[in-house]
């Protein structure tokens, strides 16, 4: 079982956009501290990034959390987007139907330029 | 000889009258005729000086008048006759009776003397004047009455201090200076003091050396002319308290005898008793009775060690803190037999010994840190704990002489301090765990040895009968005896006495010195009652264990090999600890009561009983993540749509009372959605707009799968939103089947597609939710590929089931955070085989959009 020691979330300001990087496993436990950071990067900067590249794992408590920020940028006008993490991540993004309603990108950069895939 | 006399010039005033009477008488017999013979007339001169003189005066006053007598036919020229030989006889008898006179005179005198002396002394003694006039009146009343010298020497501190020193004379003051400088301890090394009275008769010149510390001192002592030395012990209540030391010199010429040193020593117990009462011991003794008094005061125990260990000093409260009623007590106690009446332990637990005291260390020259000492008294059974500081009193060459050992009680504050740390470690120990007995177990296993040396907890059953649910001891074969005495000889809570007692009152028990009697009239059974004495118990405590509903329980502790009594304190930590541990098993039972009700309501949330399919197989398996309390968002159902079965499993994420009204809420509305519609895209449709116009996020993932028996084909329309795909199993292969599509409940406009395939008969197809796959195992999630495997050469839907739950218990380690449910779906009807259908495009088969 995931130790909460394991787990790590991190916020950065890079280049006027907010990032949010979890790493470990995000799944019951583990999920509001990556919500308050969230939260805490949408009132730092227009444009949230969350980094799942150090993301392990994702149940679907991180469905959640990122339909909630999509939500949650789309009401704001701002923008979010995701940054793709290994592929059991990704697969649950798949699995999820998420790829057409999220922004991915594979550096936190790409976030900045305000690139978003054609919705579905 | 002998003693208290006339001063020399009056004895020499006696002589010189006697001599002068006769010479007179004699002048008178030659210038009187012959025939007038007055020659016997000197007899009167000796008895005239035995009047006024002592035996010595009178006796050279006799042979004077005798000699005269005997000369007096010089003048009288009656030598040789009758009557000359009658006055010699008569001036000789008559001089014989004058010494008997002198004498019996002079012992009157001297007895007379003798107890005007000790009259003066008592007078002193029951006066009670200042201790200076004391000393000036003692000497003035020995001296010269007793003695030429005398002297007052008193015992401080282990070493004797000239205190006075009388002398008389021309030269009193030089021999009184010479004296005074003189140190006793001299005299002592001279002569030995054993206690008892010395009697010196004749101080000759090899103890006049050994009495002189120097040629100085010899030449002063040599000066004084000593002859003889009575050196009286003085004691009062008992104690020697110094010595009176009395000297004669030439001065007077007198030697002492006997008989005076007898007397001496009756003096010497009135000049003890005068010193005593006029304080001036402990005058002498001020700094230490100062010191005493002061110690005396002290709350603090203060102790005196002498350098033997011994102690020669304790205050009154050193006694009480060591059982004693007062010091004197204390003090006449031997100190093994102090130490004999505890067992005493250091801070470690290691039994004490005498040379861990910090006195010893003290005495012995070491550096001596303050002692935390355990001491259970053994006859009272009570336990304190004491700090023992000791600091060295050193003598003047620097080495230890004394040890002044200060005891702080602190037992109120270290059972204040226990109290506080077992009550927070048994508060940890009740926290930890929901199964009421283990919790019980060990809080039991935490009392012992640190509150008693047993502790055993009790429960009433739905009987009534105590049901023992911890007993804690060190030795586990002590605690098979106490639980198969509790099996052999159960109690009920109608029973009298004992935990029963306290569970039907509430009222906590205290007995110490349990007696003998009590348990003879508690238990009859003479085998029982063996085994009850066998435990020896000497102090039991029994406290409620009380919850918000009244008393649940009862916790005994007892006293056996420890020895020790229980105190209020005791008593007060306990019932403390029985309210906590009533508190957190009221908790565990609430906590059990509401994991069987969050059972209860996630049963709610599935079907009672799958329903029969016409056609296909279907089999469940649920389980519920670790967290019992917790209600999971898994559901499944299986619904009959106008246009065939619908079979559900969905997953709200998310667990609590909110995901099981949301996962109410998703099945209720897939259910009328479905039966209304009869199609899985337009159920998961309606669902997701029910599910977006709630206030906050509410999202869910669900596959839906219609079946759709057209008598020929059973087609499946697979939808999955937001869902792990269903693993079809066909010939032994698994794979998954259906496409990914959204998640429920986020964005109101979202649209489903189903994809559609043909079931052959044996195929199945097995719907899951996320538990499953995210499961947590050694080697991390369960995933994909091992459900897919676990699948594979499934023949049935129960097989399927039964192989998911043998893979799953395989892999899982620790409690799971995630419900799982499956679902499995077996095509079991013959039907007639439609070539190239498989995995038809939806639009082939029937498409509902």
């Amino acid at each position: 079982m995931d130790d909460d020691e394991d787990f790590r979330v991190g916020r950065r300001l890079e280049d006027g956009v907010a990032v949010v990087a979890p790493e470990g496993d995000i799944d019951l436990r583990t999920a509001p501290a990556v919500r308050s950071e969230l939260e805490a990067a949408r009132g730092e900067a227009a444009c949230v990034v969350l980094d799942l590249r150090l993301v392990e794992f994702m149940d679907s408590s991180g469905i959640r959390l990122l339909v909630e920020a999509q939500l949650a940028a789309d009401r704001d006008g701002a923008s979010f987007a995701v940054v793709r993490g290994p592929a059991p991540v990704q697969r649950l993004f798949e699995l999820a139907g998420l790829d057409g309603r999220l922004t991915l990108v594979d550096e936190p950069a790409q976030a900045a330029s305000g690139e978003r895939p054609d919705e579905h | 000889m002998s003693t208290s006399a006339p001063a020399p010039s009056s004895r020499h005033a006696a002589t010189a009258a006697g001599l002068a009477v006769v010479a007179l008488l004699c002048g008178l017999d030659i210038a009187l005729a012959d025939d007038q013979v007055i020659s016997a007339t000197p007899v009167i001169a000796p008895f005239l000086t035995a009047l006024l003189g002592r035996p010595r005066e009178t006796a050279i006053v006799a042979a004077a008048a005798l000699a005269a007598c005997v000369l007096s036919p010089i003048w009288n020229d009656n030598f040789g006759g009758v009557d000359y030989l009658v006055r010699v006889l008569v001036v000789l008898t008559g001089g014989v009776f004058a010494l008997i006179v002198a004498r019996t005179r002079e012992r009157l005198d001297l007895d007379r003397r003798r107890f005007l002396l000790l009259s003066a002394v008592a007078e002193v003694a029951d006066g009670r004047p200042a201790p200076g006039e004391t000393t000036t009146r003692l000497s003035d009343l020995l001296v010269p009455g007793l003695a030429d010298i005398a002297m007052l020497d008193v015992r401080r501190d282990e070493r004797l201090e000239r205190l006075a020193v009388a002398a008389h004379g021309p030269e009193a003051d030089r021999i009184e200076a010479g004296m005074r400088a003189r140190d006793p301890a001299a005299r002592v090394r001279a002569l030995p003091e054993q206690g008892a009275l010395q009697l010196v008769e004749r101080i000759d010149e090899e103890l006049t050396r050994a009495l002189a510390e120097d040629d100085e001192e010899l030449a002063f002592l040599r000066s004084l002319g000593l002859r003889s030395a009575i050196v009286v012990p003085l004691r009062t209540r008992g104690r020697i308290i110094g010595s009176l030391v009395l000297l004669t010199t030439h001065q007077s010429g007198r030697d002492y005898d006997a008989d005076t040193a007898e007397f001496a020593r009756v003096l010497g117990g009135r000049v003890g008793l005068a010193l005593d009462n006029a304080g001036l011991v402990s005058e002498l003794e001020s700094l230490e009775a100062q010191t005493t008094a002061a110690l005396g005061n002290l709350a603090e125990a203060v102790t005196v060690q002498s350098r033997d260990g011994g102690l020669i000093y304790a205050n009154d409260a050193a006694a009480r803190a060591l059982g004693f009623a007062d010091a004197d007590e204390l003090l006449s106690t031997p100190p093994q037999d102090i130490v004999d009446a505890y067992e005493s332990f250091l801070s470690d637990g290691r039994p004490l010994t005498l040379t861990d005291l910090p006195g010893r260390k003290v005495l012995a020259g070491e550096e001596a840190e303050p002692t935390l000492v355990r001491a259970i008294h053994r006859a009272t059974g009570e336990e304190r704990w004491r700090v023992v500081k000791a600091t060295p009193v050193l003598d003047h060459e620097g080495r230890p002489r004394l040890a002044v050992n200060v005891i702080e009680d602190v037992t109120e504050v270290k059972r204040a301090e226990h109290a506080q740390r077992f009550l927070a470690e048994a508060g940890a120990v009740l926290a930890s765990s929901l199964d009421p007995d283990e919790t019980l177990a060990r809080v039991a296993e935490l009392a012992v040895p640190r509150l008693a040396d047993w502790c055993a907890v009790a429960l009433p059953d739905e009987r009534g009968w105590l049901r023992q649910v911890a007993v804690a001891h060190p030795d586990p074969d002590r605690v098979r005896m106490a639980r198969e005495y509790q099996e052999r000889w159960p109690s009920h809570v109608t029973d009298e006495g004992g935990a029963a007692q306290v569970l039907r009152d509430g009222q906590s028990q205290l007995i110490n010195d349990i007696p003998d009697e009590l348990l003879a009239a508690t238990v009859t059974e003479p085998e029982r009652l063996a085994l009850l004495r066998e435990l020896g118990m000497r102090a039991v405590m029994i406290v409620p264990m009380v919850a918000s509903g009244g008393v649940i329980g009862a916790m005994t502790f007892v006293s056996a090999e420890s020895r020790r009594t229980f105190t209020p304190a005791d008593l007060e930590l306990a019932e403390d600890l029985g309210r906590r541990a009533g508190t957190a098993i009221e908790t565990a039972r609430l906590y059990t009561e509401r994991s069987h009700i969050a059972r209860t309501l996630q049963v709610g949330l599935l079907p009672d009983a799958l329903p029969d399919v016409p056609g296909v197989r279907l089999a469940s398996l649920y389980r519920p993540a670790g967290d019992e309390v917790l209600v999971g968002g898994d559901f499944y159902d299986a619904i009959e749509t106008p246009s065939g079965w619908m079979i559900v499993v969905g997953d709200v994420t998310g667990r609590g009372t909110e995901a099981a009204a949301l996962t109410g809420q998703a099945r209720h509305t897939l259910r009328t959605a479905a039966t209304l519609l009869g199609d899985p895209a337009a159920a998961i449709e309606q669902l997701n707009r029910a599910l977006s116009q709630r206030g906050e996020l509410a999202i869910c993932t669900v596959a839906v799968v219609l079946l759709r028996d057209s008598g020929a084909t059973t087609t499946a329309q697979i939808v999955c939103a937001g869902h792990p795909p269903p693993v079809l199993v066909r010939g032994g292969g698994a794979r998954q089947v259906g496409d990914s599509g959204l998640v429920v409940g986020a964005w109101p406009d979202a649209v489903w597609h189903p994809r559609t395939l043909v079931l052959e008969p044996g195929d199945l197809l097995v719907l899951h939710t996320d538990g499953v796959i995210d499961s947590v195992g050694a080697d991390g999630r369960f995933g994909e590929e091992r459900l897919l495997q676990a699948l594979s050469g499934a023949t049935s839907a129960e097989e399927a089931v039964a192989r998911i739950r043998a893979a799953l218990d395989a892999f899982e380690v620790g409690e799971q955070a995630d419900d799982t449910a499956v679902l499995a779906v077996e095509r079991v009807q013959a039907a007639r085989r439609v070539p190239g259908t498989e995995d038809a495009p939806s639009g082939r088969t029937s498409p509902v959009k």
